[in-house]
């Protein structure tokens, strides 16, 4: 469940900062050897404090469980410091990967249903 | 007249002179090297001048000597006294040097009136007339030829301007030669730089191969003997003792003499300048000559000296092997039979011999380390083997993701089955934590022991995955997000089969195949190791006769290769392809074709547990 060592993995993160949200969107890869960008984003993100953080994992083409552990590290820091985290794990292979460990139920899946493709927070 | 020169081939005595002066052109010509144009000059220049004795001596560049090149028609041990000849003003040859210009001494009275010291040995064994003429070219200056006459002689203007033509003749040869010299030597050094690094880099093919770090010793040793020295020995520093590990010759014969030597009398381990020494000190040691009082120093009684002397050697270096500033030993180089000699300037390149050694010590040190480390852990994760269950048949595999890491590599996947012997029943389990490494490795141990003491405890899989949870939370803290998945089962078997009560803490769905078809188990259920509370649901799975139960980690399904992902869809319709096929050919074909599937490099690390029922 660890280690990818696919030299071609490339992770993209846009970051989007609204009123009452920011929102970091995921493309590629969130795997061990991309770990650290999406790392220093989703920090650089938490140092705002922003009331929701909203990462969107939908558009990610792999996942692995060092990424897994990102999200849940993420989420400890929110419910620590009273924020909110927020994912969005659309219909795919992020959100296959997040049914079989049973964090669907557990974390704030702001596209859970399939007909809310979009999701909003 | 110089009886030799007369003989000399091409010069006919009573040519005229502008024909000799043309062949002795000729014969320098054809001289290669300094002592060539010394010869030459000593006899068929010395015998077209009708000179009765001649030495030419050349002086190196700004040297305060002159070093014969050759003497011819002197008596008695001259030759031999006068090989070296300090420069000394006051002297005709050393006049003539330090001048520029040539020194004529017509006869024995000319002699004592000029050189009143040197007069005696000018004039005796009935020498008279001498010139001395420097060689030189330009500003050139390359020695000096003198010129010995037994009969008073006239130098006129015409026959020092004779004379004079012939040194400058003999001048231009030497100068040429020397360059010449001088151009060989330089291309024997390149020649023997480009060798020597040809040396290192097969020596460092040589230490990178894989075998034991002895065998790559005696490799190097061997190789060493190949063109760099006649002898070669490896010390090794192992505690407070050090050691040989190796030694070479070409002939086998001598290396069977050394053994049976140090056999009858064993080396000094606190011997002065010895292999010994150098490993413990890390200070190298170069022997250009080991003087017979060495080896009289160094010997025990009369019948060692003799072997020892019986071994011929001639020069030696030894280079500690050091690495990151420790000293593991060194290398020893020994020049014998062949008469060469090693120098100072030959201590960079054994020493860069010996740094490649070291560091390959070291490398494969480290990797001997990381290999115990890496196989206590796996044998602590995985087991030795599977037990016996009455009408089942068990396979399970572990898989690093490349063959080469199987001895170092400690990845977070388990798989097993024990025994719960007070209710006869058995626990199965595979498992995947999150990352790799020492922490992975303690937390799937920590979830191993955890289950096995829990299903001994008698308690239900859902209630042992719940104790797992706890225990890795308590050990682990929900901070750290240390999580792992884990697909967990009991066991029991009945004469028509036998029953598994499954839970899957987020662990990918088991797969069961009865007959030609497969079928997911699905009991969806949450990770272990952050939260207090999981969601977990038992199922119940019945095998009967041939139908087999198979649980995986992820590294099968979320395998990539240049067909795309895996996938659980690809695995399901080759495990249907494996109906009939025993638990360890149903284990063997899933991992083959996960293997295959990457090209033989894996994405992640693989266990796998297969169950079967019935014969």
């Amino acid at each position: 469940m660890s280690a990818s060592s696919d030299p071609t993995g490339v992770l993209r993160v846009d970051r989007t900062t609204h009123p009452d949200r920011t929102e970091l969107v995921l493309h590629g890869e969130l795997a061990t050897d991309t770990l650290p960008t999406a790392r220093d984003e989703v920090a650089a993100a938490e140092a705002d404090a922003p009331p929701v953080l909203v990462l969107d994992l939908a558009p990610l083409d792999y996942v692995d469980s060092s990424g897994v552990r990102l999200v849940l590290l993420a989420q400890h820091v929110a419910t620590e410091q009273g924020r909110r985290l927020a994912v969005r794990l659309g219909h795919g292979h992020t959100r296959r990967v997040f049914d079989v460990l049973g964090l669907t139920a557990r974390l704030d899946v702001i596209d859970r249903e399939s007909g809310d493709p979009a999701g909003s927070p | 007249m110089i009886a030799e020169a007369r003989e000399l081939p091409g010069v006919v005595p009573g040519a005229p002179r502008a024909a000799r002066f043309q062949q002795l052109t000729e014969q320098l010509s054809r001289g290669l090297t300094p002592r060539d144009i010394g010869r030459l000059t000593a006899t068929t220049a010395a015998t077209l001048i009708g000179a009765d004795a001649c030495a030419a001596y050349a002086r190196g560049e700004g040297a305060d000597e002159l070093v014969a090149l050759h003497h011819n028609g002197w008596a008695g041990s001259a030759p031999e006294r006068y090989l070296r000849v300090p420069l000394h003003a006051g002297r005709p040859m050393s006049d003539a040097v330090l001048s520029g210009r040539p020194v004529w001494l017509e006869d024995a009275e000319q002699w004592r009136a000029r050189y009143p010291e040197m007069a005696p040995l000018g004039v005796s064994e009935g020498h008279q007339a001498c010139a001395c003429l420097p060689l030189r070219v330009e500003d050139r200056d390359l020695g000096a030829v003198i010129f010995s006459f037994y009969r008073p002689r006239a130098f006129d203007h015409d026959e020092r301007e004779f004379l004079l033509a012939v040194a400058a003749l003999c001048a231009q040869a030497l100068d040429r030669a020397r360059l010449f010299a001088a151009e060989q030597a330089a291309r024997a050094a390149a020649e023997r730089e480009r060798d020597r690094m040809a040396f290192l880099a097969r020596a460092g093919r040589l230490l990178e191969g894989p075998l034991s770090v002895e065998e790559r010793l005696r490799g190097l040793a061997d190789l060493c003997v190949t063109g760099i020295a006649d002898w070669s020995a490896v010390h090794l520093l192992r505690g407070s003792r050090v050691e040989k590990v190796a030694t070479a010759h070409l002939d086998p014969a001598k290396i069977a003499f050394v053994d049976r030597l140090e056999r009858r009398y064993p080396p000094d381990p606190d011997a002065r300048g010895g292999p010994v020494e150098v490993a413990r000190t890390g200070v190298p040691v170069v022997l250009p000559d080991i003087p017979d009082e060495m080896l009289v120093a160094s010997a025990v009684d009369e019948t060692h000296l003799e072997l020892i002397r019986a071994l011929g050697m001639r020069s030696a270096i030894v280079v500690p092997l050091q690495v990151r500033g420790r000293t593991l030993g060194a290398l020893t180089l020994v020049h014998a039979e062949s008469g060469e000699r090693f120098g100072e300037e030959d201590l960079v390149f054994v020493g860069r011999l010996a740094a490649l050694a070291a560091l390959a010590l070291d490398n494969a040190a480290l990797y001997e380390q990381q290999r115990l480390v890496a196989r206590t852990l796996q044998t602590a994760l995985l087991p030795a083997e599977l037990p016996t269950v009455p009408g089942l048949s068990l396979a399970g595999r572990y898989r690093p993701p490349s063959p080469d890491l199987t001895d170092v590599y400690v990845g977070g996947d388990l798989y097993d089955v024990h025994e719960d012997e007070d209710r006869h029943r058995w626990g199965l389990t595979v498992a995947d934590v999150c990352g790799k490494g020492p922490e992975a490795a303690a937390m799937t141990s920590l979830i191993r022991h955890t289950v096995h003491a829990e299903v001994r405890h008698g308690l239900a899989p859902a209630e042992v995955v719940r104790r797992v949870n706890a225990a890795v939370l308590r050990h682990h803290g929900p901070a750290r997000a240390r999580f792992a998945t884990l697909a967990h089962g009991v066991l029991t078997v009945d004469p028509a089969g036998a029953t598994v009560t499954l839970v899957n803490g987020g662990h990918p769905p088991p797969l069961v195949l009865r007959g030609g078809r497969t079928e997911w188990v699905e009991a969806p259920g949450t990770l272990v190791g952050v939260y207090p509370d999981l969601d977990l649901a038992e199922v119940e799975v019945r095998l009967g006769p041939g139908d087999v139960l198979l649980l995986y980690t992820d590294g099968v399904t979320e395998a990539r290769g240049p067909e795309g992902w895996f996938g659980a869809d690809r695995l399901a319709a080759l495990v249907a392809t494996l109906a009939g096929a025993s638990a360890e050919e149903v284990a063997d074909g899933v991992l083959a074709a996960v293997t295959d599937f990457q090209r033989g490099r894996l994405r992640d690390d693989v266990a796998l547990l297969v169950v079967r029922a019935g014969p």
